[in-house]
């Protein structure tokens, strides 16, 4: 009878104790990355951060820009339809197009779109780096790690998320408006409908957003690099980490969208 | 000059060389006999080169220890030439070379390009500098790391195992390419195995028993 108590008990133990390594390693990681930031202040490491910087935000950033606008045209669409079959005044779609596009629907999409397209593969990346001891090649040149391949995506991140959640909510807006104006009743103008829509986007709602954006990117740039990082000797470490991986951001990000948005509203 | 101070290198319980002592010859070559395949060669070279540390003793360049030495001197003073890899999959050949001039600001951007192109004449590889590090093969791989330690004029140019796959005539032109580097006053150390060419060496040493034996 009292075994069962105290396996139990050891097994939480031990998960408690993973999870605590994990979140310390984070810690360090984000540690380590804040280091190496007064690095960047010397021209000659910053010109070598801007090439890098350059190339990561053109791949999370720009190159998502198409799947993102093709979602949040979709979703401008099957919004403005549902809404518009309950709701006749542009202030009611105003509001409600806040409360779910602005504030949950567009951080939540990039978010995922983050994760799928860039997280990982960064994590396979730098799983591959790892597998053929591409750090230690830095390293014999004197060169950080952490500066060449972290700094990059802690900063890009973030700011590719930011980037996404601006197009993301454009581009529902257009299409909402577009779908309204060609395909239903409602007489809706252009600048009625957007002066609607930005009269209730307060600087409180914007910084919530953003907030959103810049520790989700964070924090997903540190967990890709992380996951990527503990890769091991054997090729078959790197589709588990990703998998791994995924499954960690996911929960993460949407705790973190979702846990600023009850603290916030 | 290049030395080693009562090194020993081991890894958990095996002990792979054991009290080595050696005075390297300065602006000359020295070569490193292989005698067995898991022998510690590179594990000595890197010992050499500051990437790894030993177990105990020192390696010292001008009576200065390794680990008093900062990142961009450590950098400027000793290159390390892998056999293998050695390359950031990342980048092309000429940001391989380029890249780690820049962040230590080594040299002004216009002259780096002037360095690479010139050493890759040298070393016959400026057809290779656009490529990416997948598209070469193992002796090409092993010219790039050379041709990065040229570039950079390091004191000392740490080669492992440079000829393995090279032609006869390959081996001899890189012969009079690192005699004239070593006149120049650079201390090379170059680590050979069975089969290679190393009469063009002024010092000669085997690694064997986990120790460093002087043979000519």
């Amino acid at each position: 009878m009292t075994q069962i108590p105290l396996s139990f008990l050891a097994g939480l133990g031990a998960f408690v104790r993973l999870r605590w390594a994990y979140v310390s390693d984070l810690l360090g990681l984000f540690t380590l990355t804040c280091y190496q930031i007064p690095h960047l202040a010397r021209h000659s490491k910053r010109l070598v951060f801007w090439m890098l910087f350059k190339r990561q935000l053109y791949n999370t950033g720009f190159k998502a820009a198409y799947v993102n606008c093709a979602i949040a045209t979709f979703l401008g669409v099957a919004f403005a339809d549902q809404v518009s079959t309950y709701v006749q005044k542009v202030e009611n779609f105003a509001d409600l197009f806040v409360i779910l596009v602005v504030r949950e629907i567009a951080p939540l999409i990039s978010g995922i779109i983050l994760i799928a397209r860039s997280a990982t593969a960064v994590t396979a990346e730098i799983g591959h780096l790892k597998l053929n001891d591409e750090f230690e090649v830095l390293e014999a040149q004197s060169v950080s790690p952490t500066f060449m391949f972290i700094l990059p995506i802690f900063f890009a991140f973030p700011l590719s998320l930011l980037i996404m959640l601006v197009y993301f909510n454009s581009v529902t807006l257009l299409a909402s408006w577009l779908y309204l104006d060609w395909f239903t009743l409602t007489d809706w103008q252009w600048d009625n409908f957007l002066y609607a829509i930005t009269d209730r986007l307060t600087t409180g709602e914007l910084l919530i957003t953003a907030l959103k954006a810049v520790v989700g990117g964070v924090v997903i740039g540190l967990v890709c690099l992380h996951s990527g990082n503990s890769v091991g000797d054997r090729f078959t470490d790197i589709p588990r980490t990703i998998s791994a991986s995924t499954t960690s951001l996911l929960f993460g990000y949407f705790a973190i969208c979702i846990g600023l948005s009850l603290v916030a509203y | 000059m290049l030395k080693l101070e009562s090194l020993s290198i081991q890894f958990d319980r095996n002990v792979v060389l054991n009290d080595v002592n050696c005075d390297f010859q300065s602006g000359a070559i020295n070569t490193i006999k292989k005698a067995g395949m898991l022998d510690g060669s590179t594990t000595l070279m890197k010992c050499c080169a500051g990437i790894m540390l030993p177990a105990s003793g020192q390696v010292f360049w001008k009576q200065r220890p390794l680990p008093e030495f900062t990142d961009r001197e450590r950098f400027k003073t000793l290159s390390y030439c892998y056999e293998w890899g050695g390359l950031v999959s990342l980048f092309s050949v000429y940001n391989n070379i380029a890249i780690p001039l820049a962040y230590h600001k080594i040299y002004p951007r216009n002259e780096i390009k002037d360095r690479i192109g010139l050493a890759a004449e040298k070393l016959d590889i400026e057809s290779l500098l656009e490529l990416e590090p997948f598209q070469l093969n193992d002796v090409q791989v092993r010219l790039v790391n050379l041709a990065r330690a040229l570039v950079l004029e390091a004191e000392v140019i740490l080669i492992d195992e440079i000829q393995s796959g090279m032609p006869h005539s390959m081996v001899n032109s890189l012969a009079d390419l690192l005699l004239e580097q070593a006149n120049k006053g650079t201390t090379i150390l170059m680590v050979t195995t069975s089969g290679d060419d190393d009469s063009f060496a002024q010092r000669k040493y085997v690694l064997q028993d986990k120790r460093l034996e002087r043979v000519s």
